[in-house]
């Protein structure tokens, strides 16, 4: 930390009295004098988030800052951001759509390097507004399923298999209509790559 | 002011190293193991400070005269008895000393100079300037006679080598030692940040790409305080086993700086130095030459971003340029050219400043030395930081 404050042209003085305030705010004061080797990736990176506000940046930009991260850290990491975010801008670049989810006043969705919306969640999650239904079927439907319609998740239940899938056309009984989550958007967006993959 | 502080953190990463601080121990260990060795024959050396301090550095007609008479008085108290280890080596500096002018008048540094051209079968210009150089030296070892610069007690060479055992058995594992060490040093800081992959965040700060500026300041003065913590703890403990203490204003061309060799001919420095003058212009060479490997080896790491391939270029430098003296042609120039190398340069620490030296035997030898090769590294490290400053970091 004083190594990148140097670096960054931040005084002595300044710098003595950044660091413990920093490393409090990031839940690692009891941890300053433990070499870094010995951080768990979850601590690494709220190290890496201290040395970045070593200079109070106005705007702070993150890519991937959860990934690999257990629960409980993804939890921590969220709680920080929303705090970090109270005085500054905060741009996370990120896969994991559940972790902005809750967070994010506004989120830019990119696919080839275009922007497909930029908007709310709860406006974006609205684009998709009846049209998320939940079933149940066997395991012998699931390939025709997946051709028919396009999947979000599938989980099996008791000898058959609960699909959450996106449907624009005629409802059948048998459907349950469920509340877009963001990731639904996601992946709604992002299916003709997955059918690539498939 | 934050340079200074990021120079600062850069030298941390050197002296917290665990290797670095392990191989400084062992380095140190092995020298104090040398000099352990070498120390039973503490009373031995007894005799050279005595006779200093009894008839004065400066061997005179009349403090030889003193010095005779006073061991005839005490061979004579002996009434036939074997005289006792002490006098025995009395009467050997004696006879040295008495033979010293007649020693000193069969030396020929122009026939010397014709046998070491046979020798290095050197023809043509590199036979003439080879042939001057003896000239000259032959013109300063008669002014060390008429001056009588030679005539100064020390520790008579043939039987115990002392200036041999400091400048060659110590100063070159002392240069070995520190070389290596520099060199994993300079690697390790110039090294750190890509093979941390730290590269991206560093050299995005405010100081940017001048953060290799400041990776090289930490480099020289790593270098130096290594160099310095070697030097303090051999030299050290040295000065304090074998003493010294009345000779350190002998000259470093004394008569009795005459050790056994191929060649039996005393060591004749090109200046008129005492074993203090000449012991501090060989500790500041020493310097000099391990500052230009740090350069050396830190212009190699920027340009190849790894402490394995910089380790091994910078030895593969070392051996090429040692060996290249021996590809030139021993009829022209080119082959005094090529031994003005730091790697020549270092092989030899006991004939620095001196003229016994064969194909280095030059006046200035060390001083065109250092001063060319501090030009060439200046260069290189211009370069390596000029391309640094447009690579792609990755």
């Amino acid at each position: 930390m004083a190594y990148l404050a140097a670096l960054k042209g931040i005084g002595k003085k300044e710098t003595d009295r950044l660091i413990p305030e920093l490393l409090e705010r990031v839940a690692l004061s009891d941890v300053i004098h433990k070499k870094m080797k010995k951080f768990s990736g979850g601590m690494i990176q709220r190290v890496g988030i201290a040395q970045a506000l070593l200079n109070d940046p106005k705007i702070l930009i993150l890519d991937e800052p959860t990934a690999g991260l257990d629960p409980k850290e993804r939890a921590r990491f969220r709680q920080l951001l929303t705090e970090l975010a109270r005085n500054r801008l905060v741009i996370v670049s990120t896969h994991i759509v559940s972790d902005i989810e809750s967070i994010a006043n506004e989120v830019i969705m990119i696919k080839n390097r275009q922007v497909l919306c930029k908007d709310t969640v709860k406006n974006i999650c609205a684009s998709l507004e009846g049209r998320v239904y939940e079933a149940s079927i066997s395991y012998e439907q699931i390939d025709s399923f997946r051709k028919q319609y396009v999947v979000l998740a599938e989980k099996q239940e008791g000898g058959m298999m609960n699909v959450r899938f996106v449907h624009h056309g005629q409802r059948d009984n048998e459907w349950r209509a469920v509340a877009p989550h963001l990731e639904d958007v996601f992946l709604y967006e992002y299916r003709d790559e997955r059918q690539a993959e498939v | 002011m934050s340079a200074m502080r990021v120079i600062f953190h850069e030298c941390k990463k050197v002296f917290s190293s665990p290797l670095l601080i392990a191989l400084i121990v062992l380095f140190s260990a092995f020298n104090l193991f040398i000099i352990w060795n070498e120390s039973y024959r503490l009373d031995e050396l007894k005799v050279a400070n005595e006779l200093a301090e009894t008839y004065g550095l400066q061997i005179t007609d009349k403090s030889l005269r003193q010095f005779e008479e006073d061991v005839k008085t005490d061979l004579a108290g002996l009434h036939g008895a074997p005289a006792p280890v002490d006098l025995q080596r009395k009467g050997m500096y004696l006879q040295m000393a008495k033979s010293i002018d007649s020693k000193y008048d069969e030396i020929d540094w122009n026939k010397i100079g014709e046998r070491e051209v046979h020798k290095y079968k050197l023809s043509g210009s590199a036979a003439e300037i080879l042939k001057k150089a003896y000239n000259k030296l032959s013109r300063r070892f008669e002014e060390i006679k008429e001056t009588d610069e030679h005539k100064t007690w020390f520790f008579s060479g043939k039987p115990y080598r002392m200036y041999g055992f400091l400048f060659a058995s110590l100063f070159r594992p002392i240069i070995f030692e520190t070389l290596m060490l520099i060199v994993l040093a300079t690697a390790l800081i110039t090294n750190y940040e890509f093979e941390n992959k730290t590269c991206l965040v560093a050299y995005s700060t405010r100081r940017g790409r001048s953060l290799m500026k400041d990776k090289l300041a930490a480099s020289l003065l790593t270098t130096a305080g290594i160099v310095t913590v070697i030097l303090a703890l051999t030299l050290g403990v040295y000065f304090a086993v074998f003493d010294y203490s009345h000779l350190w204003g002998s000259a470093i061309s004394s008569a009795f700086n005459w050790e056994y060799s191929m060649d039996d001919l005393p060591y004749v420095s090109w200046w008129n130095l005492s074993f203090a003058e000449y012991l501090l212009c060989s500790i500041l060479l020493l310097y000099v030459c391990m500052l230009l490997f740090s350069a050396i080896s830190f212009a190699i790491s920027v340009l190849v971003k790894n402490s394995y391939y910089t380790f091994f270029l910078f030895a593969a430098f070392f051996i090429i340029a040692l060996l290249t003296p021996g590809f030139a042609s021993v009829s022209s120039a080119l082959i005094f050219i090529t031994v003005h190398n730091l790697s020549v340069l270092c092989m030899n620490p006991h004939m620095w400043f001196m003229g016994n030296g064969g194909l280095t035997m030059f006046k200035n030898y060390e001083l065109v030395t250092a001063g060319v090769w501090t030009v060439i590294t200046s260069t290189l490290c211009l370069y390596a930081l000029s391309r640094f400053k447009k690579q792609e970091l990755y």
